[in-house]
């Protein structure tokens, strides 16, 4: 059943800040279309290992996802083998992408507002 | 070599009856693959731990991930009605004979344990009624106020539990398992997918 885009902007508007597994899922589609192994690999090595999430996990915030029309599914019958043609390939739409810019827009804001308080200390260099 | 961890796979794929029949018709077979995928990139750099931890966070998904994923479907199948209006009944009725407890035995008779139980009793009552309505109106505050109900009423189980010698356990310990129960729903609600991400 394809979402309603007028709930899933609604959904979009309140989301914020996003869960670390939200965050890291659309971090790992930003640089194109993956499957849901290459999600997983990619938001732990994004996280610097900090944030393991499980096949669990993983499907069910992909779920949430489809739902709030920030990512879709990508056919997959281009792919070079069988095996990468019988998986699933998720990619970022407009509207997850916007969702991701203004979570890394706030992350900036919070960052800033702590230096600003002096409690980040000055990167060298 | 997939072989080498054929039962872990087995296992696992087990497992996915844990989740909601619609979830696992969807992703089921994926989230198979991924937990194999998993398994042999861990056998491939001979990491035991890898292959346990994998094994582990499977588990421990069927506690975190499933059994919230089940409890939803079922309220969100059966309506929520029924389960925030169990604890307005219950709720009231352990109000009530709280009440009942303070005035009759513990004010008139000036018995000690009734006029502490029964105060306890009538406050984690009004608590478990609350909480019910809270539920039901969607309120934020339903899982404090759940929780809340759940800490009055741990005194009160240890209470009649020692008064009454194990006797009264059965009873009160719904008093606590139950606005446990609305935590958990408030909890899987919020996970919901048809809430936000950020919750």
């Amino acid at each position: 059943m394809r979402p309603k885009v007028d709930n899933a902007s609604n959904n979009l508007r309140l989301a914020h800040p996003l869960t670390p597994a939200v965050f890291f899922i659309l971090f790992a589609l930003a640089d194109g279309q993956k499957h849901g192994y290459a999600i997983m690999q990619q938001t732990s090595k994004l996280s610097e290992g900090s944030l393991r999430i499980g096949p669990g996990t993983l499907y069910t915030t992909i779920q949430r996802l489809l739902h709030l029309a920030a990512i879709e599914e990508v056919s997959g019958s281009s792919r070079a083998t069988d095996q990468e043609a019988r998986r699933r390939y998720y990619r970022l739409t407009a509207s997850g992408r916007a969702l991701l810019n203004a979570e890394i827009h706030r992350m900036k804001l919070v960052v800033h507002r702590a230096a600003r308080m002096k409690l980040v200390p000055k990167q060298a260099g | 070599m997939r072989s080498n961890f054929s039962i872990l796979a087995s296992a696992y794929r087990a497992s996915l009856a844990f989740y909601p029949t619609e979830f696992r018709r969807q992703y089921g077979a994926d989230m198979a693959q991924v937990f194999e995928d998993q398994l042999q990139e861990e056998w491939e750099r001979r990491s035991i731990a890898g292959i346990a931890r994998a094994a582990a966070t499977a588990a421990w998904e069927i506690v975190s991930v499933a059994l919230p994923l089940q409890l939803n479907r079922r309220i969100s199948m059966q309506g929520q009605t029924p389960i925030a209006t169990l604890a307005i009944v219950l709720g009231a009725l352990e109000t009530v004979s709280g009440i009942q407890e303070l005035v009759y035995a513990g004010i008139i008779r000036s018995q000690t344990y009734p006029l502490v139980a029964g105060t306890l009793g009538a406050v984690a009552g009004a608590l478990l009624l609350a909480a019910g309505i809270a539920f039901l109106v969607r309120s934020r505050l339903t899982g404090e106020i759940a929780l809340a109900a759940a800490c009055v009423s741990v005194p009160v189980f240890i209470l009649i539990g020692i008064v009454t010698r194990i006797a009264g356990w059965p009873i009160t310990a719904v008093g606590v398992l139950f606005p446990l129960l609305l935590v958990v729903l408030t909890r899987t609600q919020a996970k919901s997918p048809h809430s936000t991400p950020a919750t």
